[in-house]
């Protein structure tokens, strides 16, 4: 019977749009996007081989984890 | 006209970013979280889809190889007179992109030669913030052939010109480099 429980737990789990997505969660999603935006337009501006160094990955990496934030808050929060 | 693509998206996602902050406690139904989700997710994406190419561009060309002190020299020997060098011969007759002339023949064909580029980039940086740069710059280990081949190995001039026929396999198997008889890849001042 556990693993039935298991499932139907996890099923309402990842139930896309079952709640409102937590806002400070949200909040940090964004906060991530502009600060990897911001790194990414210094890399542009600049052009200097240690700041691409240092924003590239920085700046693709913030992008990325907010996107990762928003989907799973917009669509998996229970 | 990317640059300002770039520039005028960057400004527009930040406004984008903070005018939905403020709207996030009233993300209640479906549409409106599918519409969040585009904006903040899929608009970043393709936006840093964009920046990545650009910056793939931007730093293959000589302008930005020749920032460090070190490389100047290099990047001055490109328009020499001299008809020896090989660097100057390739770029001043434009056979190879005049825009991104070092990294032409620099880098390996395929993937793993951009891969290998990159991390010998990152290398040079290393080094040159880092440590002591040395007085007299080296390749990273030996010239590849196969980086020549990639223009030059189908081209009847050099397929039936200048003797080469007679030592073609070697210079395909690597046993040979063309820097053993092309012995000025650029005219430096000692």
């Amino acid at each position: 019977m556990w693993h039935m429980n298991w499932m139907t737990n996890m099923k309402s789990m990842w139930k896309p749009f079952a709640n409102k997505p937590p806002v400070h969660i949200m909040r940090c999603g964004v906060l991530a996007q502009v600060l990897g935006i911001l790194a990414m337009s210094v890399m542009l501006f600049t052009k200097i081989p240690l700041v691409t160094v240092i924003c590239l990955p920085a700046g693709a990496a913030l992008i990325l984890l907010g996107c990762l934030i928003w989907a799973w808050a917009v669509f998996w929060t229970s | 006209m990317i640059y300002w693509v770039l520039v005028v998206g960057a400004g527009a996602l930040v406004v984008l970013l903070l005018v939905l902050r403020r709207m996030m406690k009233s993300l209640a139904t479906r549409p409106e979280r599918i519409l969040a989700f585009l904006a903040m997710a899929v608009f970043p994406a393709l936006w840093l889809a964009g920046m990545m190419s650009y910056a793939d561009h931007e730093f293959k060309k000589v302008s930005f190889c020749i920032q460090c002190h070190e490389m100047g020299e290099h990047g001055e020997s490109l328009t020499s007179d001299n008809d020896e060098s090989l660097a100057a011969v390739h770029f001043r007759n434009s056979r190879v992109d005049r825009e991104t002339a070092c990294y032409q023949c620099h880098t390996r064909p395929g993937l793993s030669g951009l891969v290998e580029a990159k991390m010998k980039g990152l290398h040079d940086v290393y080094v040159y913030y880092l440590c002591e740069s040395p007085e007299e710059l080296e390749l990273h280990g030996e010239y590849d052939t196969s980086i020549c081949l990639k223009c030059h190995g189908e081209a009847e001039s050099f397929l039936e010109g200048w003797g080469h026929q007679a030592i073609l396999e070697e210079l395909q198997s690597g046993e040979m480099s063309c820097l053993e008889c092309h012995d000025v890849a650029h005219e430096l001042d000692d």
